[in-house]
């Protein structure tokens, strides 16, 4: 039996019947058609399937839809403003830190979650923060490089709030 | 190596945004209407007869629209070298590992053609099973096959120079054995595919793949359709490191349900689908006497090895082959023997994996290279050093060292990781070690025999000016190969990257053999050189006309096109362009002819200008069997450096200040070399000390998940400096050549010899896993001999292979 | 992966109705909590999982239970708006952790006092950020794995498990909770309702793991230390100490414990200690490693712990 479903999405209310076998990613995914985020395992031991839910990083494999009723979900997608990149995408770019681009989506919102709490993380930090994401292409320097640059250009995880004493 | 404006740099690559942004579209993002899900039914034994196979429950299940099996695949046979066709679609009468596939099923969506599986009626009797090397190779085994006996699949025997004269010439022998274990790729992305026929038969089938091209032939083959009528498209892939550089049974079921279902069916992996699909790497045994002279100097190398395969051939014909003939270089080796067989076994069968056949056979060489120098007293660096082959040079097995910066590689990483130093200080549980590692830039001979052409490309300038289109079959797979082309493209026409578009990945493009044998750069990238200048000729010819210049005299540089001395008068071709584009508002402007107005010009003129550019190595190799496999038009080299600390207790090995280098003939995107530096060490230090597939005793796969096969976390990993060499390959387009697969040559031994210089003890047993190592350290510590629990299997096995010497 | 088989999921507003729908359905309803565990078990089983028999002579391939996932039950009945389950409180003499708190909120909870080291390092260790941020305590101990790092933690630092069904409350030790592998004494009717820990001066615990990895692992070997020193003289006058995936449950070594007590917490006493531990471990052998691995890391692993663990116990007043 179908629930009907009531969350927010990238700023965006949604309601849908939703059947109690779905799980959020499918429902992201499949649903609402944001294949941004990826499922590479499909039990939590990849991260290609995260997502913030109410801003903490999560494996959206692992949680059933209906269970992010009355939750802000934040993909991929929901990470640029119109067309302008969030400051952790730009670094991504800049520094190398995309290959295969298959945890990337992951991989950057685990990151932006990290610079959320986080703004001026090191590199054990980001270790820590980032070791729910597995990266088979790139060995993981240039992501950490990324991420560094991006806390470094201190808009931190907001994008738009400049810090006044960086020249 | 010249002055480039847009190669050797820092590019951003032409796809990084999609995919940091989710607009990059993976097969399993990918629907078509009507599209219907697929599901197969896979082996739950290692080895049985299939004695009942009924699917008609599963075929009356609401929503499931076909069910398909052998008798509607056929029974032709494939694999990866026609020398070894030995697979079907589905599996006759006969199973021979755990996943192999039986049936499929197409439906409506996947929980129901999941459902639809388990109506299906299977009875399998079981036969006696042939789980390791030994019981393979044993008088009486059970045979796996009709036309292996004795579970043979492949069996090697050279020898180059005189071996047992250049033993006669060697002061000191060393000896010793080195057993690995299978290994899987562990991509993100698990394979998936979407096939379709069209209302005139064509058949096209969407698949996360390595090799489009020979996906397409082995399609076309097994199927029997006209290879003109498939077509064979590669969207985003999520990496493939091998395992996906051919075809699958996976893509062969899909196209037989889309073709009976009449509708598109899309079928993709669950992550434990993957690893029983394997065809990762092979386990390998291997055996090596070397030979010296007192002063360090190589003087023979006698090798052998043992392969097991798991249940069918794949890319294993070149796997045995280079796990030989890749240890000819990068030192000088008068004379090398190698006999080595492969077998197969009742587990998912192996293929090409990251540095194919050479990465164990390497490993076990450079951590004996270390051994016999610390027994000659010297430092182990430079009796590399002493060994290394000079440019020009042709190793014992026709091997020709067109560029080789294994010098430059060796001193570089000596010189920037605090080597010297590190080497001195004592303290049990840290050690520094080194070793080299060497690579072909792509094989010199297609998988099929044939005289293809191994990249065609076409460069379309854009009829409207300005911009240019590349089309090539390549396989961008996370690499960067499309940013490399696109780099060459814009290079060649003198334009900004932002200009130029890549379209790849598709048969209907071009000819390319795909990515794999880390070839693509220096073919491919030579074909888009070729067709770029191609089409930047015609304008320039078409320039000549309408300017009365010589051709020659073009300039075609950052969007212009200038003559080196003097000015052009173009102003009735931009009065024309202006006349043309009324209403526009961005007219060129400024005193300089622009592209955008010249090859508009040219299309006027001529029509669509297309440049066409083609690639395919010159013969190389020697005349004698097998001489193919290792060769190549050039060859990648890389040295390695890195730190370990072992917790001593508990026996984990972490490594620390990793320094290494890899010389790419030219670097294309100095950044992506990087990348790949560091991505090969990563995954060549779980390959050492995580990594291993584990089989129960009836062959199941026991850790087919992401949680028990363990690849790095970011918390495993050191930093990792990466150093570039450019040995300017004069075979390579701009000198450059790979880096994609030879960066992992080098990281199992350097941790290895690490891992000695802190214990003082050689392992013989792969993977240097936490119980492994404090095993050894424990037994050390008492004063007893390091030994490791498969040496005695190990003696038995090399003893059943020299057994068949004749 | 998919969840195949159809389910009910009920999401009640108060404890009440949560455990008057787990009394009506007798078992067929299962508390959802952070998932991270149920979600997986509901998926469509392992080729592995699916036939203990394959390889022998009466194999026969059941191919029904392709679709019979390790769990498959009738009713959920989601947690998520009981927010009476979720929180730390701390008292004078305690602490008390709803059940449904994530790991990673325990994880970061440094105003936790020392005593209570050992459940923030399980909590901070076992799978990755991603999964503690979903992860509770609750679920990691009705999980009832032997490795279970949560319950491992809880059970050294003499955690009292409280619970609720229709018919009233109880409380029980932790140690005594879980019974067997995936078994604990909590009724498919009752719901953890909290977790709590006394504590009080110079106590100080820690929890050391090992794995091959050091993140996405399941822990090889576990040792949770409980240590409450006796301020003037130094010694040691209560102790604690747990093993994790070296029995069939979390495995309290009273034994090993016992040999701290009045001791000074030096070097030897420490060796001596997890020597005793050893002896009372009963490890296997299985694919991630063998009995006498594990046995070697019990050892190395309470010592560690101990030494943290006492650490913690003089820097705590």
């Amino acid at each position: 039996m179908k629930h009907i479903l009531k969350l927010k999405v990238n700023g965006r209310e949604y309601e849908k019947a939703v059947s109690p076998r779905r799980t959020l990613v499918e429902f992201l995914r499949e649903d609402l058609e944001l294949t941004g985020t990826k499922q590479g395992c499909g039990v939590g031991e990849c991260g290609t399937c995260t997502v913030h839910l109410d801003g903490k990083p999560v494996n959206s494999c692992l949680m059933l839809a209906l269970e992010a009723e009355g939750k802000e979900i934040t993909t991929i997608e929901g990470l640029q403003d119109g067309a302008e990149l969030h400051p952790v995408q730009k670094a991504f770019i800049e520094k190398g830190a995309v290959q295969c681009g298959f945890c990337s989506p992951g991989m950057i919102l685990s990151s932006k979650a990290l610079l959320e709490k986080n703004p001026h993380p090191s590199v054990t930090e980001i270790r820590s923060a980032l070791a729910g994401n597995l990266c088979r292409c790139t060995g993981y320097q240039k992501i950490i490089e990324a991420v560094l640059a991006a806390a470094e250009d201190g808009e931190g995880a907001d994008g738009g709030q400049r810090r006044k004493e960086k020249v | 190596m010249g002055d480039y404006r847009i190669l050797n740099s820092r590019a951003v690559r032409v796809d990084a945004a999609d995919k940091a942004t989710g607009r990059a579209v993976y097969i399993d993002d990918m629907k078509r209407p009507g599209m219907l899900y697929g599901a197969i039914l896979q082996s739950p034994v290692s080895h049985g007869l299939i004695k009942k196979l009924d699917t008609s429950k599963a075929e009356a299940l609401p929503g499931v629209v076909c069910v398909v099996t052998a008798a509607d695949a056929g029974s032709t046979r494939f694999g990866v070298s026609p020398a070894r066709y030995d697979e079907t679609v589905f599996a006759i009468d006969r199973v021979r590992y755990v996943g192999e596939e039986i049936a499929a099923v197409a439906a409506v969506d996947q929980e129901t053609a999941i459902k639809a599986l388990s109506l299906i009626e299977l009875e399998i009797e079981p036969l006696s099973l042939v789980l390791d090397m030994e019981t393979a190779m044993k008088q009486d085994a059970p045979g796996l096959f009709d036309e292996y006996p004795g579970n043979i699949t492949a069996e090697v025997s050279q020898e180059f120079g005189k071996l047992d004269e250049a033993r006669a010439q060697a002061d000191r022998t060393y000896s010793d054995f080195l057993l690995s274990k299978m290994q899987d790729p562990a991509f993100m992305e698990p394979q998936g595919c979407i096939a379709e026929m069209d209302s005139h038969s064509n058949l096209t089938l969407y698949t996360s793949t390595q090799s489009t091209h020979y996906v397409q032939r082995t399609i076309a083959m097994v199927l029997g359709i006209p290879l003109g009528k498939v077509r064979v498209v590669k969207p985003y892939v999520g990496g493939g490191f091998g395992p996906k550089a051919a075809a699958s049974n996976l893509e062969l079921a899909t196209c037989v349900m889309a073709i009976k279902a009449g509708r598109p069916v899309k079928c993709t992996f669950s992550r434990e689908q993957v690893f029983l699909r394997s065809r990762g790497r092979h386990q390998f045994l291997h055996d090596m006497e070397i030979g010296v002279k007192n002063d360090g100097t190589l003087v023979f190398l006698d090798h052998r090895a043992v392969l097991d395969g798991g249940a069918y051939s794949s890319f294993g014909i070149a796997t045995i082959y280079y796990a030989g003939s890749l240890l000819g270089a990068p030192y000088r080796l008068p004379a090398m023997r190698y006999h080595a067989v492969r077998v197969c076994t009742n587990k998912p069968a192996c293929g090409a994996q990251r540095g194919h056949g050479g990465v164990i056979a390497r490993a076990l060489f450079e951590s004996m290279l270390d051994g016999i120098a610390e027994d000659l007293g010297m430092d182990p660096i430079e009796m590399r050093l002493k060994n290394v082959m000079s440019t020009g040079e042709e190793t014992c097995n026709a091997l020709n060292m067109s560029s080789l910066g294994m010098r430059e590689c060796l001193e570089a990483v000596r010189d920037q990781s605090g080597w010297k130093e590190k080497r001195n200080r004592t303290g049990k549980n840290r050690g520094i070690g080194a070793s080299c590692g060497f690579f072909v830039s792509g094989a010199g001979y297609p998988i099929y025999r044939s005289k293809t052409w191994h990249s065609t490309v076409t460069v379309q300038l854009a009829e409207v000016g300005g911009s240019a289109i590349v089309r090539s079959g390549s396989a961008e797979i996370g690499q960067g190969s499309d940013t490399v082309l696109a780099m060459i493209a814009a290079e060649e026409l003198g334009i900004e990257l932002t200009d130029v578009r890549v379209l790849s990945g598709d048969t209907d493009f071009s000819v390319d053999l795909g990515a794999y044998s880390s070839r693509q750069t220096l073919m491919m990238g030579h074909a888009v050189k070729m067709a770029a200048i191609d089409a930047r000729n015609q304008v320039a010819d078409v320039l000549s006309e309408v300017l009365d210049i010589p051709a020659d005299r073009f300039v075609f540089s950052g969007g212009f096109v200038e003559l080196e001395k003097g000015e052009i008068d173009f102003s009735k071709i931009r009065e024309e362009f202006v006349r043309e584009h009324k209403g526009f508002t961005d007219h060129p402007e400024g005193d300089r002819l622009t592209f955008r107005e010249a090859s508009r010009l040219a299309f006027i003129k001529k029509g669509t200008i297309v440049g066409t550019g083609k690639y395919k190595p010159p013969p190389l190799g020697g005349k004698f069997k097998g001489a193919a496999v290792g060769t190549s038009p050039a060859y990648g080299c890389s040295a390695q450096i890195a730190e370990v600390d072992i917790d001593t207790d508990t026996g984990l090995v972490t490594t620390e200040n990793v320094t290494a280098s890899h010389d790419c003939g030219f670097a294309i995107n100095r950044t992506q070399v990087e990348g790949q530096i560091q991505g090969n060490f990563v995954m060549g230090f779980g390959e050492a000390c995580f990594e291993e597939v584990k089989f129960d005793e009836t062959g199941r796969t026991v850790n087919s998940n992401l949680a028990e096969y363990k690849i790095p976390t970011t918390m495993d990993m050191p930093e990792i400096k990466p150093i570039i060499v450019e040995s300017n390959e004069p075979n390579g387009p701009y000198g450059a050549k790979e880096v994609g697969e030879g960066g992992i040559m080098p990281t199992i031994p350097a941790i290895m010899n690490a891992v000695y210089n802190a214990t003082g003890i050689r392992f013989r047993e792969l993977p240097l896993n936490p119980e492994r190592v404090r095993g050894a350290i424990r037994l050390k510590e008492s004063g007893r001999d390091v030994t490791f629990e498969k040496d005695e299997y190990c003696r038995r096995v090399i003893k059943l292979l020299s057994g068949r010497k004749s | 992966m998919r969840i195949v088989n159809d389910f009910k999921y009920e999401r009640p507003g108060t404890l009440k109705d949560a455990l008057v729908i787990l009394e009506k359905h007798q078992g067929g309803a299962v508390p959802l909590a952070g998932g991270t565990d149920l979600v997986v078990n509901m998926k469509h089983r392992s080729m592995l999982q699916l036939f203990p028999n394959a390889g022998t002579p009466d194999a026969k391939f059941e191919a029904a239970k392709f679709v019979q996932p390790a769990l498959a039950p009738e009713v959920v009945v989601s947690l998520a708006s009981l927010s009476e389950l979720e929180g730390i409180k701390t008292g004078a003499d305690f602490v008390w952790i709803g059940p449904t708190t994530t790991m990673a909120r325990i994880a970061a909870a440094d105003d936790l006092p020392a005593a209570l080291g050992a459940l923030r390092d399980a909590a901070g260790s076992m799978g990755s950020p991603l999964v503690r941020n979903r992860a509770t305590i609750g679920g990691n101990l009705v999980n009832a794995r032997p490795a279970a790092d949560g319950a491992v933690a809880l059970i050294a630092l003499g955690g009292i498990v409280e619970l609720a069904s229709v018919d009233g409350t109880r409380k029980e030790a932790a140690c005594d909770f879980i019974t067997a592998p995936g078994c604990t004494t909590c009724s498919t009717a009752e719901l953890i309702t909290g977790l709590s820990v006394s504590v009080g001066p110079d106590q100080g615990s820690a929890y050391v793991r090992h794995g091959t990895r050091r993140q996405l692992e399941i822990a090889l070997v576990g040792a949770a230390v409980w240590i409450q020193l006796e301020k003037a003289s130094g010694t040691v006058k209560d102790a604690r100490i747990c093993l994790g995936a070296v029995g069939p449950r979390p495995m309290p070594a009273d034994g090993a414990a016992k040999t701290l007590l009045s001791k000074k917490p030096d070097k030897e006493a420490i060796a001596r200690c997890a020597e005793a531990a050893v002896k009372e471990a009963t490890p296997i052998d299985d694919f991630r490693g063998s009995a006498g691995y594990r046995s070697e890391l019990v050892d190395v692993l309470v010592r560690r712990a101990l030494e943290k663990a006492v650490e913690r116990a003089k820097g705590a007043s």
